[in-house]
């Protein structure tokens, strides 16, 4: 692997991710008669058996708090050189000012540091990591860091059967610098299906059309992740994971099926927290990320709007370097 | 011309909880044990299967096995 050292140079690479779940889980077996649904809906279906509910004082901000807790647990960061923070989120605390700002605070964050939302559902992560990174690399930017917190237990109308026992509160933190070993973006791809934006949507409460969102997802996702691939002369057969938003299990089991990849290559691993909207990639990249043990990887993100984002990424590891990240 | 057979031939290759041999062609799916997001994965399938888009303002409007063969051959 090359690593150049100039400022502009594409060698920006995701060297960890924190993140946080809250301890409360509330079951979806006790609410099975409610919704009139039984337990092979929930294991065939949903493959959501609880959902990750954060407490109702409990703030954006005090969910990406604790991510960022998480992550300088785990890495070594150089916290007075971050030059970029942005928050992929839907649901601010506030309308203004933007959610990086008041983190940016609470964190004591640099003066010299960007701050920006990115108003994004599922595929947030995914933009949200094409946005930074591009950010990164033509500014020659060096640290930065990247949140994703989507709490739709806020949102969520409680007695309403399509949304009550999918979504998971949640927030993660992804940092992004130019050496340690990590995942650096290869390419991404992007798109929104023309006339969908109803499918999913709030003014106060989330409103879900579910056969709308599995249907544009079976119909866009495998064609983006076809396309990026074939666009660098790579088969599904050169990835190592391909790390599908678990929008719900049946959604994740027709995108596998339309790929004709397995269970263990597409993982489906949110039974116990839920979907957490663009929160889901970044927590189901950690572990890898930790162990490195892939060296390519596609991430895709799909839902709100409806859009979707593919990021093509593949590790880069500097011995050398490895702890200039601390 | 696409028959209900064909269409049937779909539901069984689908993870539906119910066979084509049991599914009434002239009866909607929602009385016979599909609930909405069974009906959107055979929807799904049927695109694939026949390769052909089914219309946002169509969905609703196929609600049995006879509905979708009509959509097909029209």
């Amino acid at each position: 692997m090359t690593h150049s050292t100039s400022p502009y140079s594409a060698d920006v690479r995701i060297v960890g991710i924190g993140s946080y779940l809250p301890a409360l889980r509330e079951a979806n077996a006790a609410r099975l008669a409610e919704f009139g649904v039984d337990e092979a809906f929930l294991h065939r279906k949903l493959g959501i058996l609880a959902r990750a509910v954060k407490a109702a004082d409990e703030s954006i901000r005090d969910l990406c708090v604790q991510a960022y807790r998480d992550l300088t647990a785990q890495h070594a960061i150089a916290h007075d050189e971050i030059e970029l923070c942005c928050v992929v989120t839907q649901n601010p605390d506030h309308a203004i000012p933007h959610t990086a700002a008041i983190l940016h605070h609470r964190l004591e964050l640099p003066r010299a540091c960007m701050t920006f939302d990115i108003s994004q559902g599922c595929a947030g992560y995914a933009c949200g990591i094409a946005i930074v990174i591009s950010t990164m690399e033509r500014l020659g930017l060096q640290r930065a860091l990247l949140f994703t917190c989507d709490p739709y237990s806020k949102i969520v109308d409680r007695n309403d059967k399509n949304t009550a026992l999918i979504f998971g509160d949640a927030a993660s933190v992804s940092y992004l610098a130019r050496s340690g070993p990590g995942y650096a973006l290869v390419d991404a791809s992007f798109g929104t299906a023309p006339g969908s934006s109803a499918c999913l949507r709030s003014d106060d409460v989330l409103m879900m059309d579910g056969s709308a969102v599995l249907m544009n997802a079976a119909r866009e996702v495998p064609a983006s992740i076809r396309g990026l691939l074939v666009k660098h002369g790579l088969a599904l057969a050169d990835i190592d994971r391909v790390l599908l938003h678990p929008g719900s299990k049946r959604v994740v089991e027709l995108i596998r099926s339309a790929l004709e990849l397995d269970p263990v290559k597409a993982p489906f691993e949110i039974a116990s927290y839920g979907n957490t909207v663009s929160s889901s990639i970044p927590l189901m990249l950690k572990q890898p990320l930790h162990d490195l043990a892939h060296r390519r990887l596609v991430l895709s993100g799909f839902g709100v709007g409806f859009s979707w984002g593919s990021c093509l990424v593949e590790l880069r590891s500097s011995p050398e370097s490895a702890n200039d990240h601390t | 011309m696409i028959t209900p057979e064909d269409v049937l031939h779909v539901v069984d290759s689908t993870d539906l909880p119910v066979t084509a041999a049991k599914l009434r062609v002239d009866a909607p799916f929602l009385t016979q044990g599909l609930d909405s997001l069974d009906i959107a994965t055979l929807m799904v399938a049927v695109e694939t299967r026949f390769q052909k888009v089914i219309p946002e303002d169509q969905l609703g409007r196929l609600r049995s096995v006879n509905d979708i063969v009509n959509f097909l051959n029209a």
